[in-house]
């Protein structure tokens, strides 16, 4: 029993020592005001939508002049 | 707008109304900074993070569904998820220790006494931030947030009294390290 309420005081002295040591602390004004605009604010870049019709036509037409180029020198060397 | 409850608040902030989340960050941004700021040791990284916590929630804020629980407890979710990501890539590197706390302190006639009071507290705080995480958030949501053991139980998922027990546990764990670092330190300073 004595050792149950020599726990108690200790704790109750462990406790006055985490009221001490664990105070609040005040976040930077200026950091905290700069967070809400940059939270609220639309951003100031833009990223640009992907063209991918465009990517899409570049890329077939490459390979479409690619392989005709093929079957042309196939056919010019044929002929030969 | 700012004397609605936060329920009123966060249903304008789910329809896209940004002055709505304004209020809530406003609300809640010190209490996180708090939180994160003794999980962390250090201002750099308590800003850094509580910057993740709010954009999170920003962008997620549409999706966040009242069940019952508090929106403070969803912020500490998030808090609580990034600072364990944080713990688990800096696991590698030195602990950072807390920035100096000198500020805290009551002002006194006695230096003497200030010192060996800044000393104590920071070998408390040394310990607090080896215990486990659940233990810590624990600690500061008491001390650091003056939330009572129901409010602490619904942030961290559990009962009142499954809190009151964690917390009987968590202040005879803190005494036994601070016994052990003491022992030590006091080693340490026989041998120099």
């Amino acid at each position: 029993m004595t050792q149950k309420t020599n726990l108690n005081e200790e704790d109750i002295d462990l406790e006055k020592s985490l009221q001490f040591s664990l105070s609040p602390v005040q976040p930077n004004p200026e950091f905290v005001c700069r967070l809400r605009g940059r939270l609220i604010e639309p951003p100031s870049i833009m990223i640009e939508p992907r063209k991918t019709a465009a990517a899409f036509v570049v890329v077939t037409l490459g390979l479409f002049v690619g392989v005709f180029f093929v079957w042309l020198i196939r056919a010019i060397f044929k002929n030969n | 707008m700012s004397d609605l409850t936060d329920d009123s608040v966060l249903e304008r902030a789910a329809h896209g109304d940004t002055e709505a989340f304004s209020v809530l960050y406003e609300r809640y941004v010190k209490r996180i900074y708090n939180y994160i700021y003794y999980r962390t040791g250090n201002t750099f990284d308590a800003e850094d993070l509580t910057a993740k916590v709010f954009f999170r929630a920003f962008g997620h804020i549409n999706t966040y569904r009242n069940m019952g629980v508090p929106f403070s407890a969803w912020l500490y979710r998030i808090s609580h998820n990034l600072v364990a990501n944080w713990h688990r890539d800096n696991s590698r590197r030195q602990e950072v220790p807390l920035d100096d706390h000198s500020n805290f302190f009551p002002k006194t006639d006695h230096p003497e006494m200030a010192l060996e009071k800044n000393q104590e507290t920071e070998l408390l705080l040394l310990v607090i931030r080896k215990l486990p995480a659940e233990r810590q958030q624990l600690l500061i949501l008491k001390f650091v947030e003056h939330l009572s053991n129901a409010e602490v139980a619904v942030i961290m998922s559990r009962s009142e009294g499954a809190i009151k027990s964690l917390y009987h546990r968590t202040l005879l764990s803190l005494r036994d390290e601070i016994e052990k670092t003491e022992k030590v330190e006091k080693v340490n300073e026989d041998t120099k």
